[in-house]
């Protein structure tokens, strides 16, 4: 399955909805999407995973990357997820400690 | 020794080709659907290593893998080339999007009932294992 990436800006946060399978062949085109709304200026941004099948550690390494970028820019990063086999993987690797992550979309942007 | 053998080239477009295969062994093997889902990854995260040492290599040379139901469960090796898997990553260098270089391997520890790492001459086999049932 192909990756998918759609964003839209609800007040001042850009809402990135992500599908399909973030893994080593696709995770590239997520980053460059993540430096590109950085590098336009959004600097509070949500990643909707909802729709994410796979995600692996490149994955992973990529949110992180952006988390960074958006933080030298004093903005953030939170993520919508709600599968539990995507969740298991960041407790596994201890990433629930470093994104706040929420059930629903309304919740992030609450 | 797990009965099915797979070989790819180097190339991230065909780890999804092989996680799939895998998986779909798996299931066949009796492993419940959640823990097929623990295999997809632990699978993903050893090819992807692997992918990165021999791009960081330089190298062309395949990816073997060995998998099936065995008496200790469902079992799957990845043999290649050893290099700096763990360390480099093509997608992002240099940028700062890596995480722990050994994260890949905490997630197949994580997800699997047991897992090996041995290096033999040039190449290096990473096995795990993951229960039938």
């Amino acid at each position: 399955m192909e990756l998918t990436l759609e964003h839209r800006t609800q007040g001042d946060v850009t809402v990135l909805d992500v599908g399909g399978e973030v893994d080593v062949y696709t995770a590239p085109k997520l980053r460059e999407k993540l430096v590109e709304l950085v590098s336009d200026g959004h600097y509070n941004i949500v990643v909707d995973m909802t729709k994410v099948e796979f995600l692996d550690s490149t994955g992973l390494g990529v949110l992180v990357g952006g988390l960074k970028r958006v933080r030298s820019h004093n903005g953030s990063l939170e993520l919508v997820c709600n599968q539990e086999r995507i969740l298991k993987i960041f407790r596994i690797t201890g990433l629930t400690k470093v994104f706040p992550i929420h059930d629903t979309l309304e919740e992030a942007l609450s | 020794m797990p009965s099915v053998e797979l070989r790819i080239p180097p190339d991230p477009a065909y780890v999804g080709l092989a996680r799939l295969v895998v998986a779909q062994a798996a299931r066949q093997a009796g492993v419940p659907q959640d823990r097929v889902e623990d295999v997809k990854i632990a699978v993903d995260e050893a090819l992807a290593n692997a992918v990165r040492g021999q791009a960081a290599l330089n190298s062309s040379a395949p990816i073997d893998l060995a998998f099936g139901a065995t008496d200790l469960g469902f079992e799957v090796v990845v043999r290649a080339l050893e290099g700096p898997a763990t360390d480099v990553d093509p997608a992002d260098q240099p940028g700062p999007d890596l995480l722990d270089p050994k994260l890949s391997l905490t997630l197949i520890e994580g997800l699997t009932d047991e897992m090996s790492y041995e290096p033999d001459g040039a190449t290096v086999s990473l096995r795990f294992v993951v229960g039938l049932g």
